[in-house]
């Protein structure tokens, strides 16, 4: 008899979307050919590093053993010991502003003993180690490349973490429940997860000009960005993975400028975030790129003083906060408990 | 960094701007129903003038 050898479960279940092989290797190639060109595009990552250090400030909690899930070149870590400079011309509210940021970096950088960055990339995680910054941290740093999707490196210990943090990586993981459920299980409970995702609406002018320039050059359409996570979603997602009172919210990140359709590609790949979904077209032709750079210019261009038209670039970042589930967490008081009748208010 | 070739084509590129402009504007007219060749008379200009500024360089 036939034995239907063919016909076998494939060990892999998960429905993938992204391709992991091919992204570690466009997050890696330029911080190691090109290490100068590639901190030039750390804009981004800075930003919403500055952003997550506000959020952190709020939290008062105990962050000895911090893990930076997905840290690139550990811009948090960065931007917490490089102190933020305050404009001469600044308005006394922004300098008043400054300040406050740059007390909440030190004690932030104070409260927190071990430092664990993790990336699957070892040459993004080992690009600026030789820079002077990172003597302003007194803990101990750790750079550990791993898989973020697999999951199994030994440092991610049950449990063991007072807090994790993931900026801006958790786009390319295939499947982000398990991996959400994973951070889940390193935290120690009431241990504090905060993450950013890049949202529904990032790259928006960018898909909308490809999509219109390859639907009427061509009469079709290839997936050029990402599918991406919406914010009505992120609730749920983080809910299934056992994360307690949550806080989710989403702020834009508008770069503008840029000259034409190339630029925004070039320094989307120097990011090491073109596409890398698996069904990618891995080629965009001459006549494409001519009809997508002047349909984001006549739809999305913005015009300067001088006439020129530059082109601006939307990067949608969501930011979540959760808790892992505890005892001792503030519980809802049980139903029926209130004692104050809601009509007697409102 | 040197320049890429992507780079130069469409530095090239806007040396026909009043034919791309044309083109975008037609896309913007018409983004609702677009279909293939919608804008295919604005797009044959707007590429013819790329190649001659390419000296007769076609694909």
């Amino acid at each position: 008899m036939l034995r239907r050898t063919l016909a076998t479960n494939a060990p892999n279940h998960q429905f993938n979307v992204f391709d992991r092989v091919a992204k570690l290797a466009q997050r890696s190639r330029f911080p190691k050919i090109n290490p100068q060109e590639s901190k030039k595009v750390e804009y981004l990552r800075d930003e919403v590093a500055t952003k997550t250090i506000e959020r952190l400030a709020f939290i008062t909690r105990d962050l000895t053993n911090t893990l930076d899930f997905g840290s690139n070149g550990g811009n948090l870590l960065k931007n917490l010991c490089i102190p933020t400079v305050i404009p001469p011309d600044a308005s006394t509210e922004m300098s008043q502003h400054l300040t406050q940021l740059n007390k909440d970096k030190l004690t932030i950088r104070n409260r927190i003993s071990n430092y664990t960055m993790f990336d699957s990339s070892q040459e993004i995680l080992h690009r600026d180690v030789h820079e002077s910054y990172w003597d302003a941290f007194a803990g101990t740093t750790d750079r550990v490349v791993g898989d973020e999707e697999k999951f199994n490196h030994p440092v991610l210990k049950s449990d063991y973490f007072d807090s994790v943090i993931s900026n801006l990586s958790l786009h390319w993981i295939n499947d982000l429940p398990g991996t959400l459920a994973n951070i889940n299980r390193v935290l120690k409970p009431d241990g504090l997860f905060l993450g950013t995702l890049f949202g529904g609406d990032t790259l928006y002018e960018l898909r909308t000009a490809l999509q219109l320039a390859e639907l009427e050059r061509k009469g079709g359409l290839s997936p050029r960005v990402s599918p991406l996570v919406e914010l009505n979603d992120v609730g749920t997602l983080l809910n299934r993975a056992g994360f307690n009172m949550l806080t989710i919210d989403t702020e834009e990140i508008v770069v503008g400028g840029f000259p034409d359709i190339v630029s925004v590609c070039n320094d989307l790949q120097l990011m090491g975030e073109q596409n890398a979904v698996l069904s990618r077209s891995g080629y965009l032709d001459r006549d494409l790129l001519l009809a997508a750079n002047e349909i984001y210019k006549a739809l999305h261009g913005e015009k300067g003083p001088d006439g020129t038209v530059t082109l601006p670039v939307t990067f949608s970042v969501i930011f979540m906060i959760g808790w892992k589930k505890s005892e001792n967490q503030p519980q809802p008081l049980p139903r029926g408990s209130g004692q104050v009748n809601l009509k007697d208010i409102l | 960094m040197k320049v890429r070739p992507a780079k130069k084509f469409i530095d090239v590129s806007a040396k026909c701007s009043v034919e791309g402009m044309a083109y975008g504007q037609c896309i913007l007219k018409n983004y609702a129903t677009i279909s293939k060749d919608s804008c295919q008379a604005e797009f044959s200009s707007f590429k013819s003038c790329v190649q001659k500024q390419m000296s007769g360089k076609k694909w």
